[in-house]
């Protein structure tokens, strides 16, 4: 052979022999070796510092764990921290949200900052419930002074022979936490991985930013289906908080210019990219997870940066430079100024840019942020919400100052609202409504394109006030706040039980104050307390507003008694309401919302997993130290397991109420019990489990409570109102069924723009009164009795004679009515709350409504006149006749919007719960409402889909933008439409001492 | 060609008895010797459920042949939201270094993997699994032949990060009546393992198979075999296949098999090979 061919051969020889043979070095915990070490993550990343501090340690109490709206850290939880970094794994065994055994982060923080923005971080290989790490193990690692760590041995969950193993590590001057994953497909089949770490946001938290084409904070939106198209590679992810205190965190590969993965305000995935792994393969993860508490991305971004220079050589440079806005009260929060820096060159479109950080300037307007070095940036100043200057870099290859940027003037306005009566400053809420269209165009904002629109936008939606247009006012102290210039509406707003008033200003650059004065209406029922029985906080994995917003907005709403019902985590603002003065007046309720995150729950004819959806349990007791904050474990058992499994934590008359029992999933979670069975409220229930999805709905899962053992129901959700027709009609389903559970009206609010707190609220006729001798047996009592009334404004005040003359109010007590007894019927509300119709509806149907010349309307909206709109009687055999049992409900507001129900959701057909509204205006509903469904697939949605049985949307009209509209006032505040309702008269007619239910449809 | 005009086909060969020679080129007028056509394949179907062609049983009968081979298979899991899409092209090749005493190897120089996991979705194209073996027909008597075959598996197959080895031995036999019914059969041992970073995960297996083929033709033959694996992959799998001659040493097999029992989770397999003979 010749020797040159003799080399080629010896060469291949050795190429195959190294390719036979590559990876039989035993690495970390794939071996399987018992007390195996995952090996350290990131070797090649060192930081500096002059600490040598580390810690390691199971948390013994909730006093040991960080702060921060999101800190979920309990007993038996680890931390490990260094003098710049905390982090907290749940222990094995503490279950929160989509985490199924513990071995998660559950919090991320800076010592001392108090800061921890995140939900959870985990591992997973994929979207459905058994693609999620769920650790069996988890080992301390002590190697002081040289690093601390926890490591965790498991498999995927319910998947045995798929091995995972994970490492959390921290060095002394790390910025943030090492990690490393190792995954072993010790299966038979072949797998498709996506190995990443799954960050839970779950909306209005921190947003994921991502550089990319046309990304940064903007990603293409996806659904559970369309998640494989959206996956993407990118250098880094990062996200900051949005309301102090403040985090900001980034993770970097530590050995791949490319992390994939996906991104949205809900959910991002930051990992490998998709793989086939075979049988016996495995994956290896190391990643480094930085946290700063800073309020941008940068602060987290420059330090990714930094590990990539490290680990993979890459150079970056400093750009920096200084905002300039004459009289400006701030420019060191992101409502003043963000910047955006992004490759590429001015002509680009955005599309074309690639944003690689974001950063807020510090309190003087100066700001600097790294960037990859070598490439040409546009550097974008926003402010309020919109792209205020930009310049360009044509190439970045050093250090660079780019001088300054020159803002235009805003105006800076003070805000005061006193008590008419009294000449007190009181607390209360200030809306900013653009006058004119101009305006509204030229100061429209968003958060670099998220969190929605606002006109004008003051601030970050989900965070503090002022917060998109509103701004809460504090009595006693001063709240100024810079406002673009601009022709506005300013209504002062407290409550729906008072006037409200409105000024309108043209804004200039200058400063000006605005003083409000409103006056309490005689509106409230006596012996009624007002209640909000479904409000969030920062506690909720969806919501950052800081305690003292979230407080101070209910006092801002003048509520009475609010009950915190975060999701999965129980909380208690008490210590808030003490700080604010507000516990003479004021009762907060110690309670949670559980809420469903994995899906395992099959019925019949569906074939994915599905959640039970959400309720609200309350009075419970907070407990920082045990997992969840003392809330119930709410994940793979039905509501009934549910309710059997929380009957301890109550700590007095329990109430369950089932929530937005048909609103629509949201990642595939239903948040509804009733609508993710699919219940075809056309039909009976069924007296036990017939194998039917209604089965399930009626059963008793372990033999204890029923699933469908739930005290209330909200038929009321949020301001806008917008999902009123099917929990209506699904409350009026079970109420003729006999299931007599207490309609409620919750605002849901998690921030000051999503919903109004209070807006709707309960008045609950419960002979109790906020404050120190608030008796919760006794208010919970007369919730589950049905003495509770759901309004955003109208007050309906009715009773009926009984056969022994006595006036009955509603309520689930039964009783026949005299002979010929009328009903008593008082409407009232406040002036700018308009009042269209008054419905009486008998076994769920609309038998009589009041309107037109019967109702009195109020001049002036912002009077105090006209509270009044109906005061009389009606005979009662004008609605009920007959010996047959009836119920009862009374309604005010506007009408109702047309709506008609064309499908169900499992069988299809109709299902008994509107679902298309008059979603083209023209006053009817018909097929050309039909917008969702192209059935037909030529790609529009019109009848010719709905003959095949497309249906939908059902949604509110846009609010009203003309001010002759008597909504119009009302719409600034609520978005919404005002509507109250009385819960049930229970008429006994035969008289037999019980209530005999009329059936599905009320025809019985 | 539609199924009815397929299924004349093969009827309209089928009753071609006066062209039924016997064209084999062996030295014997029984055992091996005795085969209806030599370019028709004979022995155990070729198609299995693990890599290459392992686990699939060895004709007792020694022949030098060469050919080209393909298979998919899929599993389709829907309630656990699974499913894969496997295929390969391969080359095999046999020799027959004496009468007794068969070489053979299987090289698969293409491997594609499709596998979806509920929304997400994943391909994978590497170079598969080689695999060399040899088979000595052991004893005879008048139809009955005995032997043994042993076969290794190569860690050629370029995955992510583990090679797979493996090796397997077996008894082989057949018994033929005449030269257009044979029974085979073969009982035996694999085992596999991984070399990687990872722990090696051995997985072993008892093999058993057994089956028949008629040729009612020198240009057609069916067989029907059953195959049993029992270890950490089992499987209880029906194999059937259409052997055809095409002309001279050139024949085909168009094989199918779907496991019934066991806990391998493939729905079928099926696989087509066409090989000519030398000798």
């Amino acid at each position: 052979m010749p020797p040159k061919m003799l080399r080629i051969a010896v060469a291949a020889a050795a190429a195959v022999s190294m390719s036979l043979l590559s990876g039989c070095t035993r690495e970390g915990c794939l071996a399987g070796e018992p007390n195996c070490r995952v090996a350290p993550p990131c070797r090649k990343v060192k930081m500096s510092c002059d600490s040598d501090a580390l810690e390691v340690r199971v948390l013994a109490s909730a006093a040991e764990r960080p702060g921060g709206s999101n800190a979920l850290g309990a007993k038996g939880d680890v931390r490990i921290a260094n003098r710049q970094v905390e982090a907290v794994i749940a222990g094995i065994g503490n279950q929160n949200y989509i985490d199924p055994n513990g071995g998660s982060i559950l919090d991320l923080a800076n010592p001392g900052k108090g800061n921890d923005g995140i939900n959870q971080i985990l591992q997973v290989v994929g979207i459905l419930p058994r693609d999620a790490a769920n650790y069996t193990s988890l080992e301390l690692i002590d190697e002081r002074p040289e690093r601390v760590g926890v490591q965790l041995s498991g498999t995927l969950d319910g998947q045995p022979d798929r091995l995972v193993y994970t490492l959390y590590e921290l060095r002394p001057c790390d910025v943030g936490v090492r990690v490393r994953t190792e995954a072993l497909n010790a299966g038979t089949d072949p797998q498709l991985w996506a190995l990443v770490d799954g960050y839970y946001w779950s909306k209005r938290e921190p947003l994921p930013f991502a550089p990319g084409e046309g990304s940064g904070f903007a990603h293409k939106s996806f659904n559970l289906l369309t998640i494989n198209e959206v996956f993407r590679r990118f250098p880094y992810m990062a996200a900051s908080s949005h309301a102090a205190p403040y985090a900001s965190y980034a993770e970097v590969s530590c050995t791949d210019p490319y992390l994939e993965g996906f991104h949205s305000e809900t959910v991002s995935a930051v990992g490998l990219g998709r793989t086939v792994v075979q049988p016996r393969d495995y994956q290896i993860f190391e990643r480094y997870i930085v946290a700063t508490a800073d309020d941008d991305a940068a602060g987290a971004t420059d330090l990714a940066l930094e590990v990539r220079a490290q680990a993979l050589g890459e150079k970056y440079v400093t750009l920096s430079g200084r905002i300039e806005r004459a009289g400006a009260l701030s420019l060191g929060t992101e409502r003043e100024v963000s910047v955006l820096i992004s490759e590429g060159r001015l002509p680009d479109s955005a599309a074309l840019r690639i944003p690689w950080t974001q950063v807020v300037p510090d309190a003087a307007g100066k700001f600097r942020a790294r960037v990859p070095a070598g490439n040409a940036y546009v550097v974008e100043v926003h402010s309020f919400g919109q792209k205020a200057a930009e310049k360009e870099i044509p190439k970045a290859v050093e250090d660079q100052d780019l001088g300054a940027f020159v803002l235009p003037s805003t105006a800076r306005v003070t805000f005061s609202v006193i008590d008419e009566q009294t000449s007190q400053d009181v607390d209360a809420e200030v809306f900013v409504v653009p006058a004119d269209e101009e305006t509204r165009q030229a100061t429209a904002g968003t958060f670099h394109g998220q969190f929605g629109t606002c006109s004008p936008w003051l601030g970050p939606p989900p965070g503090s006030s002022p917060a998109c247009n509103r701004v809460l006012v504090r009595k006693g102290l001063p709240s100024t706040v810079e406002i673009p210039v601009g022709r506005f509406h300013f209504y002062a707003f407290r409550g729906p039980f008072w006037t409200l008033q409105r000024k309108t200003e043209a804004l200039t650059p200058t400063n000006r104050a605005m003083s409000f004065a409103l006056r309490k209406l005689p509106l409230q029922p006596q012996g009624t307390v007002s209640a909000d029985m479904h409000v969030h906080g920062g506690a909720s994995f969806d919501s950052q507003i800081p305690d003292y917003d979230r407080v101070l907005s209910f006092s801002a709403s003048e509520l009475e008694v609010i009950v915190a019902t975060d999701h999965d985590v129980v909380y208690d603002f008490g210590q808030l309401v003490r700080q604010l003065g507000l516990q003479d007046s004021m009762t907060t309720v110690i309670g949670v919302e559980t809420t469903g995150h994995i899906p395992f729950m099959y019925i019949p004819n569906y074939a994915f997993p599905l959640v039970i959806g959400h309720y609200n349990l309350w009075p419970l007791k907070y407990d920082p130290s045990a997992p969840r904050n003392g809330g119930p474990f709410d994940e793979l058992v039905e509501p009934g397991e549910l309710f059997d499994l929380s009957k301890d934590l109550f700590t007095a008359t329990p109430l369950i109420e089932l929530n937005h029992p048909w609103a629509d999933p949201e990642f595939g979670r239903d948040l509804g019990f009733p609508r993710a069975l699919g219940l075809n409220t056309l039909e009976d229930l069924p007296q036990s489990d017939n194998g039917t999805a209604a089965g399930m709905y009626v059963r008793a899962p372990k033999g204890g409570s029923r699933n469908d053992a739930h005290h209330a129901q909200e038929v009321m959700n949020g301001s806008q109102n917008d999902a009123l027709l099917p929990y209506r009609a699904f409350w009026f389903f079970t109420l003729n069924q006999g299931q007599l559970k207490t309609g409620t009206a919750n605002s849901d609010s998690h921030s000051l723009t999503d919903n109004t707190v209070g807006m709707p609220r309960n008045l609950v006729y419960a002979n109790t009164r906020a404050g120190p001798s608030f008796d919760v047996d006794r208010f919970n009592q007369a919730v589950i009795a049905g003495q509770v009334m759901g309004t955003n404004g109208p007050i309906i005040e009715s009773t009926i004679e009984d056969a022994s003359g006595a006036q009955r109010s509603f309520g689930f007590a039964p009783f026949k009515p005299k002979a010929d007894a009328a009903i008593s019927i008082k409407v009232s509300a406040a002036p700018w709350v308009p009042v269209d119709e008054v419905r009486f509806v008998v076994n769920g149907k609309v038998v009589e409504t009041m309107a037109g010349q019967a109702l009195k309307s109020p001049s002036d909206p912002f009077g105090t006149q006209g509270l009044e709109r109906v005061n009389g009687t009606v005979k009662l055999s004008a609605l009920v006749s007959g010996t047959k049992d009836a119920w009862l409900v009374i309604e005010a507001g506007t009408k109702l919007p047309l709506a008609k129900d064309y499908g169900g959701l499992i069988a299809g057909g109709p299902d008994g719960i509107p679902d298309t509204s008059d979603n083209n205006g023209d006053g009817l509903v018909d097929c050309k409402d039909v917008q969702t469904g192209d059935k037909d697939k030529d790609g529009d949605v019109d009848c010719a889909d709905h003959a095949l049985g497309a249906y939908g949307p059902l949604k509110n009209a846009p609010p009203t933008r003309d001010e002759a509209n008597p909504l119009f006032h009302y719409a600034a505040i609520t978005e919404g439409y005002p509507m109250a309702f009385t819960n049930p008269f229970i008429l006994d007619m035969d008289g037999n001492g019980k209530f005999d239910a009329p059936g599905a449809g009320g025809a019985r | 060609m539609s199924p009815r005009w397929c299924l004349l086909w093969l009827c309209a060969l089928a009753a071609l008895p006066a062209r039924a020679q016997v064209e084999t080129a062996s030295d014997s007028a029984n055992g091996c010797g005795r085969w209806i056509a030599a370019g028709l394949p004979e022995g155990p179907v070729a198609l299995g459920l693990l890599e290459a062609d392992v686990a699939t049983g060895r004709r007792a009968c020694p022949r030098t042949e060469v050919g080209l081979m393909g298979r998919a298979g899929a599993v389709i899991d829907n309630a656990d939201f699974y499913g894969a899409i496997g295929a390969s092209g391969a080359v095999f090749g046999s020799y027959a270094a004496s009468p007794k005493l068969e070489l053979f190897g299987t090289f698969e120089a293409l491997r594609y993997e499709y596998v979806q996991n509920a929304t997400l979705k994943g391909s994978s194209t590497s170079l598969g699994q080689l695999t060399a073996g040899a088979t000595y027909l052991g004893w005879q008597s008048g139809e009955l032949l005995l032997g043994a075959s042993g076969r290794v598996m190569l860690p050629t197959g370029l995955y992510t990060g583990i090679r797979v080895m493996g090796f397997e031995v077996s008894g082989v036999g057949s018994y033929r009546f005449g030269e257009r019914l044979e029974l085979h059969g073969h009982l035996g041992s694999d085992t596999s393992f991984g070399l990687s970073a990872a722990q090696p995960l051995p997985r072993a297996g008892m093999l058993l198979g057994a089956g028949a083929q008629y040729s009612p033709c020198s240009r057609l033959g069916v067989v029907l075999d059953l195959n049993g694996r029992f270890g950490p992959t089992s499987y209880f799998a029906p194999a059937l296949a259409l052997r055809f001659r095409i002309a001279g040493g050139l024949g085909g097999e168009l094989a199918a098999t779907a496991p019934l029992l066991g806990t391998d989770r493939h729905d079928a397999m099926l696989g087509l090979r066409l090989g000519y003979r030398l000798q």
